[in-house]
């Protein structure tokens, strides 16, 4: 007994300084990362029927901090149509988003939602299942006003639910304010 | 005969058992000898456990204990100097038996006994939950378990990660201690709970006060004590097998746990123990709350020598679990029938999944003048992984990777007690890991990090006829070493903080008379800025937020008085504790919504910022038990707490709201077949948070609600000492739709609907 005394005690000291020394020094200094999942910029580009004009809505966190830095809006003329395309982008990266969305497109859904304007907007493009997408789409204006015009994309939304906006994770959740028709 | 370590006082108003008085004539009676020198021992104190009754020993070691019912007891025999131990005995004609005590230092442990024994009693107010109580919970989280303690409340995201809050108190401001060692699993995210599964352990106790001094700066607000029962020294193999099943969630849990002595080897002997856990989506009262699935698997290993001169104790403990976290929680979602799906076992994104090691190796050495000796090292592994929906690569790619590994190594001396006086004194150091393991492509939430902690501390205690005086102090040292990129850029910034820690405790504990005491401890606490609390920054999906950092950050100070008050008059028909709290924080560190919103492109999310702030948190707790008529017992249950920011009187955000809760409960021992039935009503009443600022908080706390819930146990004996135990418990019975304060959840669903739970054990 005496022995296993004498032995255990060193051995615990030992251990501890063993374990100490070997994990400290292990290199922990960070990689830089490539932010997989960002989304720096959003542009939807809005075609005039007939002059082939486009109107620009864009919004970019430039630095990929997640924070939207420049935003902009063109007036859109009153009482239009228009073909519309939205696309996504990492900037940082220069990845083009939207190629993936398209690739994924079951399980991608844009809703658009216009707020004291006169705007509407039908999204023309279709999943493999007959299911809107919401990457390409025609839209249409009213008289003139200013109001808010929002675009979610929504990942694994259930698009046969009542309300398929409210389901799913969000990917994209961005209102331009002040967009103006004149 | 099991040495259990005693330290008890069970405030649990449906665990007190009284005899009945009837007409009864047996006795009980002996001799109690030192087992070390053979000498009979004067003045023990003997009591019935779960009584006031008792006997004490003459001048020559001979005890009787008279006027008993036939039955089977628990004798608690403790003498000053000696390790209490419990003997059971079956009681059905006079028995005599002689009892050996170890005669030797008494444990000194930072807990007080409330009400029924009178030895080892320390100023903080304590609760405990026994073997039967975790028995009965089997298969429940650790949070749901001490959900019912008056003074805890729980912090909770969704019905699966659930964290205890002490007197308002939690995460990094509450040290959760296992076998000895404190728990380091990134407690400071709210959604990152204990991992440990209630099996493995024996009992837990809640330590309501500042616990700094003994376990430095993370038990600011107190402790949750756990324990896995000491190894056995004693023949033969004993164990459990158990089963439990959860009708919300469909779950079920399948426990199995051996031990036994070691024949060739004197006082020593192994355990191990194993519990596996599934469940699938839980229920709330009209819809399926959809991925909150577990699987969960815990095992423990124990082996150690335990002798009067010197013990030796090797543990290792694994706990993997895969946890489903609500689907579609998100702001611009609605959660309700016609949005939800059906029922599902299977986890998928968003989850988390955890692995915890611990493992530990402690001894004990009896030096003859300077006292007993401890020796601790043990070793955590937490590694933690967070899955969601990923966009641009597989979904078996965590977005969050992190490898926590700490060393903790300790010296504990429990010295020989001179006259009035008994103490421990120690020397603490611990080494902490944090490592980001890359290939997640996304930014860490928290950066790499390395910390040292050193402490040396003393806790005295001078002990008169009817109090005792409780001091202590503690000084930490702390160096921490962070490599971080900030976002949006690609360098390596580098930093260090230094930080020197002082804690004391002063307390008294008072015996007014046989039935009423008070304890009284004021503490002080020092804690320094948490890495998250530092460098946290930018968007969190996962609680959609956007977090800001502030390295500014200077430690906090903080003050914390407990008093309680525990009468049992009547011979204990009455039993009334309550405690109460008030904790001065200076430089309280707390995320703060700003009410201000940060626009990104994902959407838009509320800026919180870390702030410092001095505060003030106080509080009541009451519990109750009337024995209405024999074995019939009436219980009542108050706690209250109030957070404020010092000065301008604003209240504080998440604090739990004002909780009541009454019931009824029947305990019998020895009915027919049964060594112990149980049953009884609870119904428990939640207030609104009134105290809010408005419009800071993305939605206003929810209304008020209330509860009922029903159990039913029983140990029925079987021979040779095995027993069977089973039990069903329904809570929440009238499928109430609510909403609690503290669920983070609360945002998106509402909290589970009725639920159902039966547990079977057998005990050899």
């Amino acid at each position: 007994m005496r022995s296993l005394i004498k032995t255990v005690y060193p051995t615990l000291l030992f251990a501890f300084a063993a374990a100490l020394f070997l994990t400290a020094c292990d290199d922990d200094t960070p990689v830089p990362i490539n932010e997989e999942e960002l989304i720096t910029t959003l542009i939807v580009t809005f075609t005039e029927n007939g002059t082939a004009s486009d109107f620009i809505l864009r919004s970019e966190d430039t630095n990929g901090d997640g924070v939207v830095d420049i935003a902009s809006t063109d007036t859109l003329p009153a009482n239009s149509s228009f073909t519309m395309a939205v696309r996504l982008r990492n900037d940082i990266d220069n990845e083009e988003i939207t190629t993936e969305v398209a690739a994924e497109a079951d399980e991608h859904l844009f809703c658009f939602d216009a707020v004291g304007l006169n705007l509407s907007i039908v999204i023309t493009d279709m999943d493999t299942n007959g299911q809107p997408i919401g990457l390409a789409g025609t839209a249409t204006t009213g008289n003139a006003g200013m109001g808010s015009f929002s675009v979610l994309l929504k990942h694994e939304a259930s698009k046969d639910a009542l309300t398929p906006c409210t389901t799913g994770e969000t990917d994209v959740n961005y209102t331009f304010t002040g967009l103006v028709i004149e | 005969m099991r040495f259990k370590c005693f330290l008890t006082g069970i405030l649990l108003s449906m665990q007190i058992i009284v005899f009945a008085q009837d007409d009864c004539h047996l006795s009980v009676s002996g001799v109690v000898i030192d087992h070390h020198d053979r000498r009979p021992l004067e003045f023990t104190n003997i009591l019935i456990k779960g009584t006031q009754r008792g006997a004490m020993s003459d001048s020559k070691g001979h005890y009787i204990i008279e006027h008993l019912c036939p039955g089977t007891y628990t004798f608690i025999f403790s003498h000053l100097g000696c390790e209490p131990i419990e003997v059971e005995m079956e009681v059905n004609r006079d028995v005599v038996r002689e009892v050996y005590l170890e005669h030797h230092e008494e444990l000194l442990e930072q807990v007080v006994i409330q009400g029924l024994h009178k030895e080892t009693t320390t100023s903080l107010s304590v609760v405990k939950l026994d073997d039967q109580v975790l028995r009965e919970a089997s298969g429940k989280l650790i949070g749901e378990v001490l959900e019912g303690i008056s003074g805890v409340n729980v912090l909770k995201t969704g019905p699966n990660i659930i964290k205890p809050i002490i007197h308002g108190l939690h995460s990094n401001r509450i040290a959760i201690i296992n076998n000895g060692v404190k728990m380091e699993g990134q407690q400071w995210g709210s959604e990152h709970a204990p991992s440990v599964n209630t099996f493995l352990l024996s009992d837990i106790s809640v330590v309501k006060g500042a616990a700094g001094v003994r376990y430095g700066s993370d038990a600011v607000g107190g402790l949750i004590v756990m324990k896995p029962g000491l190894v056995p020294v004693e023949d033969g193999l004993n164990g459990s097998v158990g089963i439990s099943g959860e009708m919300n969630g469909r779950g079920g849990q399948l426990s199995l746990g051996l031990a036994s002595s070691i024949k060739r080897l004197e006082f020593s002997g192994w355990a191990i123990k194993a519990s596996a856990k599934r469940s699938g989506d839980r229920r709330s009262p009209d819809y399926f709350l959809n991925n909150t699935g577990v699987r969960e698997i815990a095992t423990s290993i124990d082996w150690g020598i335990r002798k009067w001169k010197w013990g030796v104790d090797v543990y290792f403990s694994q706990f993997n679990e895969n946890k489903g976290i609500l689907k579609q929680a998100d702001f611009s979602n609605v959660i309700d029938e016609s949005t939800a799906g059906p029922f599902s076992y299977a986890i998928a994104t968003p989850r988390q999944l955890l692995d915890h090691y611990l493992g530990k190796v402690s001894g004990y050495y009896r030096l003859k003048k300077l006292g007993k000796l401890n020796m601790n090292y043990s070793f955590q592994k937490d590694l933690r992984q967070e899955f969601d929906n990923r966009r641009s690569t597989d979904d078996n790619i965590p977005i969050l990777h992190m490898d926590l590994r700490t060393h903790n190594g300790e010296l504990i001396v429990e010295q020989h007690p001179v006259r009035r006086l008994r103490g421990q004194f120690g020397l603490q150091g611990n080494f902490q890991f944090n490592y980001n393991v890359p290939g997640t492509g996304v930014n860490p939430l928290i950066p790499n990090y390395k910390r040292y902690r050193s402490g040396i501390f003393t806790i005295q205690k001078l002990k008169y006829d009817s109090s005792e005086i409780e001091f202590g102090f503690r000084y930490d040292y702390q160096f921490m070493n962070v490599k971080r990129i900030p976002g949006g850029s690609q360098i390596v910034v580098e930093s260090t903080h230094q930080y020197h820690q002082f804690a004391g405790l002063i307390g008294i504990t008072y015996e007014l008379n046989e039935w009423a005491r008070i304890n009284t401890n004021v503490g002080s606490g020092f804690k320094p800025p948490g890495v998250n609390e530092l460098f946290s920054d930018g968007l969190h999906h996962g609680s959609r937020v956007y977090e800001e950092g502030n390295p500014d950050l200077g430690p906090e100070t903080s003050v914390k008085w407990v008093g309680s008050l525990s009468l049992t008059p009547w011979n204990g028909r009455l039993k009334l504790d309550a405690t109460g709290h008030f904790n001065f924080v200076y430089n309280y560190i707390y995320l703060y919504p700003t009410g201000d919103t940060v626009l990104a492109i994902s959407g838009i999310f509320p800026r919180f910022r870390y702030i410092q702030e001095n505060v003030s948190i106080s509080g009541l707790d009451i519990d109750l038990s009337v024995t209405l008529f024999s074995d019939f017992y009436f219980n009542g249950q108050l706690a209250m707490v109030r957070g404020n920011i010092f000065g301008t009187g604003e209240p504080l955000i998440y604090m739990p709201s004002d909780r009541y809760k009454l019931g009824w409960s029947y305990i019998r021992k020895d009915w027919g077949a049964t060594t112990l039935f149980r049953a009884g009503m609870n119904w428990s009443w939640v207030s609104r948070q009134k105290r809010f600022v408005p419009n800071v908080d993305f939605l206003d706390p929810p209304p008020a609600y209330h509860t009922m819930q029903v159990f039913i146990s029983t140990e029925i004996k079987l021979k040779q000492g095995r027993r069977l135990g089973l039990g069903v418990s329904a809570d929440n019975i009238c499928n109430t739709r609510y909403k609690e304060y503290l669920d983070y959840f609360r945002y998106y669903a509402f909290n589970t609907g009725a639920e159902l739970n039966l547990h079977l054990e057998f005990i050899f």
